[in-house]
């Protein structure tokens, strides 16, 4: 009878040992699991908050943009601009971050913002949203223009030319001092530096001029820089 | 079977083979007359079809317009029609070349700044129009 009792009592004792150990390394376990799964919970956000940043600073690169224009009006921080496409945009200037640079005449001189008024050429770089772009830096540029046409009419005296350019709309083109004129020659296709008598009716030219800033002239009437002359002769050469 | 339901059972099938003969013939001659369309408009096509193969449409393939050039020269990839007298004109150069085929290359020097790049072509054909293409790139790295 005792030695029965003895074994049940022993069975039990070994049961409940088993399992308290069991249950001690289940807690111990599910212990370790919670602290990895709170560590990776972490890691994970982390990562996530690492891609959100990778991608917002992509999106920033990729919003960067080029935009060059007319300003139309300065209110503030805010510069309306007249660009190429004949499209309004906003600039915004953070006045200690946007960098002012003037280009003209080539030479990069550092400006500030009271220097930019209406109607000046800039460029402008920074994140485009819509229509609005925050200025990282802004260029005061001179804009150059490419125009081509045929000559119609030489004024010899007054130093202009009368051409057809490619709209079928009629230009003065105005001969100054620094103009450059070069002829191309036909057989070799080298250019060579001529004067502003060789130029002939029905030649077609390729002028090159810069818009100036408050520039009084007529609209269809410029001043060239650089003029390139294709003869006559290379349209009825065969 | 009464002799008149035959009479009118063959009458029937006789309309039908008529009808039928008909419409084959019919269909016969519209075939034909397709036939001699399409042979006529394929005879007067290819005259043009070999001018216009001689014809390559202007094309820019780099730099895109409004590019940002990190050196102080760009390299102008584009297409245009072969044997072309093509002037390449900026506000720093003007470069003449000739294109022995459709592709061509041209190293351009930048300014600082924007640089308006026009490209224009004049076929060696006189009946091919002039093309001309204009772009915008800065070169700001200074």
């Amino acid at each position: 009878m005792k030695k029965t009792l003895f074994i049940n009592i022993l069975i039990l004792s070994l049961f409940l040992l088993s399992y308290r150990v069991i249950a001690q390394s289940e807690e111990a376990a599910s212990a370790a699991d919670a602290s990895s799964s709170a560590t990776t919970q972490v890691d994970d956000t982390v990562k996530a908050f690492r891609e959100r940043t990778e991608k917002a600073l992509e999106a920033e690169r990729s919003n960067q943009q080029v935009l060059a224009g007319n300003v139309k009006s300065i209110k503030d921080n805010k510069i309306t601009l007249i660009a190429r496409d004949n499209e309004e945009y906003t600039i915004t200037i953070e006045k200690d971050l946007t960098l002012i640079y003037s280009l003209i005449n080539g030479v990069k001189k550092e400006k500030e913002f009271d220097d930019i008024v209406k109607d000046d050429y800039i460029v402008v770089t920074g994140p485009m949203i819509d229509k609005n772009v925050n200025a990282n830096s802004i260029y005061l540029e001179e804009q150059y223009i490419l125009q081509s046409g045929k000559v119609t009419d030489i004024n010899r005296e007054d130093f202009y030319l009368n051409i057809l350019n490619v709209d079928k709309e009629n230009d003065l083109v105005d001969i100054e001092i620094y103009t450059k004129i070069y002829l191309i020659n036909i057989k070799t296709l080298e250019s060579e530096r001529i004067g502003f008598s060789k130029i002939k009716v029905g030649d077609t030219i390729h002028i090159v001029y810069k818009k100036s800033i408050g520039d009084k002239k007529e609209e269809q009437r410029y001043s060239a820089t650089r003029i390139l002359v294709i003869p006559q002769e290379y349209f009825v050469k065969k | 079977m009464k002799k008149e339901t035959i009479i009118a059972v063959i009458l029937g099938i006789g309309f039908g083979l008529i009808v039928a003969i008909f419409m084959v013939i019919r269909t016969g001659t519209q075939n034909t007359k397709n036939t001699k369309t399409i042979a006529n408009s394929i005879s007067s096509a290819p005259t043009k079809q070999i001018n216009q193969s001689l014809v390559t449409n202007l094309e820019i393939t780099s730099p895109k317009d409004n590019e940002l050039i990190k050196d102080k020269a760009v390299s102008i990839n584009g297409k245009a029609t072969k044997n072309s007298m093509i002037i390449i004109q900026s506000s720093v150069k003007d470069i003449i070349i000739k294109n022995k085929e459709i592709n061509f290359k041209v190293d351009m020097p930048l300014s600082l700044g924007e640089n308006v790049i026009q490209v224009s072509v004049y076929p060696d054909d006189k009946n091919v129009p002039f093309q001309k293409k204009q772009l915008q790139v800065y070169y700001l790295a200074e």
